[in-house]
């Protein structure tokens, strides 16, 4: 289907002409020939006893009213017996033409190819009129609404493509301040990519979140032959479109069962920097319910699809015992232990060891059976960490409902990895590094942003020391090279009070500064990446960019605006 | 031999002709233009029109342009001729008749260039 140009609009007003051509050139046929017959019929006779005629006009003005069963009653002369025989062929033939007509036209409307155009064209239309930036999302299933979600609530629009019209229409009933514009289509055919707007200057990003690896890949393919500049994170889940999609430059490229494994094994070795990670991805904090990381000893994990086998080499990482149950046999010896039987069973669980283990995994891909599997082990050990893992949205009430340590919800996982990739990139880079960093860091940083985040949700925000970026700092950076973070990040309304934030990396010439000292020396062209409150957020930028605010935090006084002012203040000077 | 050609060709050729001989004889002399003849040549170019619909090629939309030029100069000549013979008390004056018969002649204009175009893809055509 190709829906791009301009031009597009007419071709369809051509097809459904041609669809037409036939009852139309039916319709002008049998209206001429009624018309004609009208002027020739002899009317009644005139004073001199010849026939007269209807002219043209007037044979055309009762047709008219005739065929398109109006029925107007008015007739320009009174009819002979001769006219009135014609006006019955008219009245048969042209009514029959005219509703043969419209049946065409309503089938026509009703045809599924065509609906489909003009569903098209509109879609197209919408996009092109997009005022904002916007992440083009293609897969609009549970991992892609999520992220439409959680981009519209950072006030960034969406354009979706799905292959299922089902999905599409789920839009309409989330709840999105500004709907994503969407359009059931196959993302991996390059024109509705297009269509959906790739190559617009005010597309931002893409990601490619299908749950098919091969439409994923040529999501991105189409990205790198025809944006190539363009952000792009993509959801693969299997190694062999990894390595293809790594061939197209991609931003990021997120497999959920590599992500859970990861996180899953940051949580074990590094809990802090795991917790660090939870706060700065805005997780939904709901998905931990305890403050307690997991313990280490004997763990058993049930199911053995993707993400219990992430689970498993998680674990198996951390040197743990572990136990695999799954309903099927083992597909090899390179576990330690492993469980023919279901999981549900407690006489399964006992199989397992439940009563020495310190936690369970539950990872089948039925959240009934997750939770039933969760009920019968801590029925059998109460002490037990558990984890679970929520496969669909609908059963959002009985996790809500249910007692749990820390739930998987692989959408989730993905969709809050992309946003973090979409929206600011050194946040996971700095994740990466925090990962292999010494405990006490991370510890230290937990402990501030949990800190800070009693103020209120925290936000990310990069800023970078540039004449269009912050003004006032690039200016006082000219004379003034005694700043300091420490100097710089006062609340100009509590000041000496510092700013509720933390500055997580500096960039000074291409190269990351992780976790800056308070007292490092700010210089022009430097970057910030800082996490804090919205508020103090916004207050950095009113440093960075108006001077007045800019002064007062430095200097502790306000600066005295006029000449005399300044006059003064250099004559005396503050003692 | 393709019949869809016979019949387009066929149309296209027969409204040229049909406002060819409304057009010619002198200009504001009802008796050289016959009212059935204009009203053929109207019906024809409407249909001409139809059959040229969802044509996608270059010359498919140049053949559509000169049509619907051709069916909006008749269509105007109809009306002023409508208007002429009932509207004013005159009638059909020899300015009125001048008026419908130089617009059919800009009619015919446009019917000779679809027909030009009709001969040069024909010529063009190697099949």
């Amino acid at each position: 289907m190709n829906v791009e140009g301009p031009d597009r609009n007419f071709s369809v007003i051509l097809l459904v002409l041609r669809r037409l051509r036939g009852p139309l050139i039916l319709m002008v046929t049998l209206f001429a020939l009624s018309v004609l017959g009208m002027a020739l019929a002899p009317g009644p006779p005139d004073a001199e006893g010849r026939p007269t005629h209807l002219s043209l006009f007037h044979a055309f003005y009762f047709v008219s009213y005739t065929a398109t069963t109006i029925g107007f009653g008015e007739v320009p002369e009174a009819f002979s017996d001769a006219q009135r025989l014609w006006a019955i062929v008219v009245i048969y033939l042209s009514v029959l033409a005219w509703a043969y007509l419209l049946k065409q036209a309503v089938t026509l409307m009703q045809d599924e190819a065509l609906r489909r155009a003009v569903a098209a064209l509109g879609f197209a239309r919408r996009v092109r009129r997009l005022h904002h930036p916007f992440v083009l999302i293609a897969g609009f299933g549970e991992t892609g609404a999520q992220l439409a979600l959680a981009l519209d609530r950072e006030g960034i629009a969406t354009v979706a493509l799905d292959l299922d019209p089902k999905k599409i229409e789920r839009a309409e009933m989330m709840e999105f301040v500004h709907p994503p514009v969407t359009l059931a289509a196959d993302a991996s055919d390059p024109n509705v990519l297009l269509a959906a707007g790739l190559r617009q200057p005010r597309c931002a990003a893409v990601a490619a979140m299908t749950d098919d690896d091969a439409a994923n890949l040529a999501v991105t393919v189409t990205q790198g032959l025809l944006a190539p500049r363009l952000p792009t994170v993509c959801r693969a889940e299997h190694d062999a479109t990894v390595a293809n999609m790594a061939e197209f430059a991609t931003t990021a490229i997120i497999d959920p069962s590599h992500v859970f494994q990861n996180d899953l094994a940051l949580a074990l070795e590094h809990p802090a920097a795991w917790r660090v990670r939870q706060i700065l991805l805005d997780m939904p904090m709901d998905e931990i319910r305890t403050d307690r990381p997991p313990p280490r000893g004997r763990w058993i994990i049930c199911g053995a699809g993707r993400l219990g086998l992430a689970a498993e080499a998680a674990l198996r990482g951390s040197e743990l015992e572990l136990v695999v149950i799954d309903r099927a046999a083992t597909d090899g010896g390179k576990h330690s232990e492993w469980i023919t039987g279901d999981a549900t069973q407690a006489e399964v669980l006992r199989r397992a060891g439940i009563e020495k283990a310190v936690g369970i995994v539950a990872a089948t891909s039925n959240d009934i059976d997750n939770i039933s599997i969760l009920v019968a082990a801590r029925r059998l050990n109460p002490s037990l960490y558990t984890i679970v893992r929520q496969n669909r949205r609908r059963n959002e009430a009985l996790f809500a409902a249910f007692h749990y340590d820390l739930r998987v919800v692989p959408r989730h996982l993905v969709a809050a990895e992309a946003l973090a990739w979409l929206r600011l990139p050194e946040i996971p880079a700095f994740l990466a590094w925090l990962a292999n960093a010494p405990q006490e860091l991370a510890h230290d940083l937990q402990e501030t942003l949990l800190r800070l985040r009693r103020h209120g949700p925290l936000r990310n925000l990069k800023i970078a020391i540039l004449p269009q970026t912050a003004p006032a700092l690039w200016h006082a950076l000219a004379d003034d090279s005694g700043v300091t973070l420490e100097r710089l990040l006062r609340s100009p309304s509590l000041r000496p009070e510092p700013l509720a934030l933390r500055v997580l990396a500096l960039e000074r010439e291409g190269h990351w500064q992780p976790l800056p000292e308070p007292s490092t020396l700010l210089r022009r062209g430097d970057v910030l990446l800082v996490s804090g409150t919205a508020a103090a957020l916004a207050d950095l930028k009113e440093i960075c960019g108006y001077e007045p605010t800019l002064y007062y935090v430095l200097e502790g006084r306000e600066r005295p605006q006029t000449w005399l002012g300044r006059w003064w203040a250099k004559r005396a000077p503050e003692g | 031999m393709n019949p869809e050609k016979v019949v387009f060709g066929f149309f296209i050729l027969l409204a040229a002709t049909l406002n060819f001989g409304f057009f010619i004889g002198d200009i504001g002399v009802a008796a050289y233009h016959d009212v059935y003849e204009l009203f053929a040549a109207l019906v024809v170019s409407l249909i001409a029109t139809i059959l040229k619909l969802g044509d996608r090629t270059q010359i498919g939309a140049v053949h559509l342009a000169t049509s619907l030029v051709a069916d909006l100069q008749l269509i105007t000549a109809a009306i002023v001729w409508a208007y002429a013979e009932h509207a004013t008390a005159a009638g059909l004056t020899p300015e009125m008749v001048a008026r419908i018969v130089s617009l059919s002649g800009g009619a015919l204009l446009a019917n000779l260039v679809s027909v030009t175009i009709l001969v040069a893809e024909t010529l063009m055509q190697r099949r």
